[in-house]
């Protein structure tokens, strides 16, 4: 885990990053060079005079290829910074991430929804089930509820499992490949139902 | 006219007819009769208390639901959706107030905006994994590994079947 004193560091060099950056681009301009010859006004006229010149437009040639190196070189080194700002910009974003997080988390911790008593708990939770019986069937729903209420939170769990309501409507399916683990599922309903009348399909 | 005081200290006064939309508030009046007495609301701040009488005009004079109108439950679960246009708008406030406003009816005993309140947090769990609930209401996955893999030995069966 980062100290409270790291972090701020890196924070820090972040923030100078970014100031020497933008200093340094505020003041950047690229200078394109004078690229203009006797040649190149007139590229495709009097060639006989051209090869009489030979030398000197190979001697540009090499010039402007001196010049194009350069240029490359720049782009890539320019590339690698972008990379560097890229994943550097990754981690602050991975940084943000984590503080919403917590943040969030302790939110959480201050919300209203912890003072909602059992009771209007377990009326949202009825409120929750599928309006038509149908609907129970598992091979309609990818995590039904009730069962789905259970795997939120502790709190949330006691709640649905004391909520003999939630549970007193069940699609039977039979289903022999799986039926150790429909026995669970079943067995696990009807204790939750609390003796609770089961409606059953 | 009755005097509320919330727990931020602001008076409101509201028409008779309109806070006893609130069974509380309502027998309070009855027992003491006739007051000028302001009725101290500690459990309930100013804003929530200005969106509860917000509710309760609209609703004035609407009959009061009976004690056991939601006993069936069946009954319940087909109204789930079924929030009027009016009470929709009303209810879409941030997730604190929407909580806020639960625990005021559910304290001065409104009856008809508790229920709009659990619809309306019900309709906000319909239909997401328990990720997308945990983000959501900012709640914190407290199981232990072991509880974690009872509980995923429990949904097996209901996810894939």
């Amino acid at each position: 885990m980062q100290t409270p004193h790291s972090e701020f560091n890196i924070s820090d060099s972040v923030s100078d990053i970014i100031g020497a950056l933008q200093n340094i681009i505020a003041r950047s301009q690229v200078i394109i060079p004078v690229l203009e010859t006797p040649y190149s006004r007139f590229p495709n006229t009097d060639h006989s005079t051209i090869e009489l010149e030979c030398q000197s437009v190979v001697n540009i040639i090499a010039q402007h290829q001196q010049q194009l190196d350069t240029v490359l070189h720049e782009i890539s080194g320019l590339e690698a910074v972008m990379d560097s700002v890229k994943n550097l910009h990754q981690a602050v974003l991975e940084k943000k991430e984590k503080i919403t997080q917590s943040m969030n988390l302790h939110k959480g911790l201050l919300s209203a929804l912890w003072r909602l008593p059992t009771e209007i708990l377990s009326q949202i939770f009825n409120h929750c089930l599928p309006e038509n019986i149908i609907f129970l069937s598992p091979l309609r729903l990818r995590v039904k509820t009730p069962t789905l209420l259970t795997g939120i939170c502790r709190r949330w769990r006691e709640v649905a499992v004391g909520t003999p309501e939630l549970w007193c409507r069940l699609y039977v399916k039979t289903d022999s490949r799986h039926w150790e683990q429909a026995a669970l599922h079943y067995d696990l309903w009807l204790k939750c139902s609390h003796g609770c009348l089961v409606a059953s399909r | 006219m009755v005097h509320l005081v919330t727990s931020d200290n602001v008076e409101f006064v509201v028409d008779k007819e309109v806070v006893e939309r609130s069974v509380l508030i309502k027998n309070m009046l009855e027992d003491v009769g006739e007051t000028d007495q302001s009725i101290p609301l500690a459990n309930v701040s100013s804003a929530v208390l200005r969106k509860v009488i917000e509710y309760c005009e609209h609703h004035r004079g609407e009959p009061l639901p009976s004690a056991d109108a939601d006993q069936n439950q069946d009954e319940t679960r087909k109204r789930t959706t079924d929030i009027s246009e009016w009470d929709q708008k009303f209810i879409t406030v941030d997730q604190e107030m929407l909580f806020e406003i639960i625990l005021a009816a559910n304290y001065l005993d409104i009856k008809s905006l508790l229920d709009v309140g659990c619809k309306t947090v019900a309709n906000m769990i319909k239909g997401k994994t328990p990720d997308e609930i945990r983000r959501l209401f900012n709640i914190v996955n407290d199981f232990t590994p072991e509880e974690e893999a009872q509980i995923k030995k429990e949904n097996e069966w209901a996810e894939d079947r």
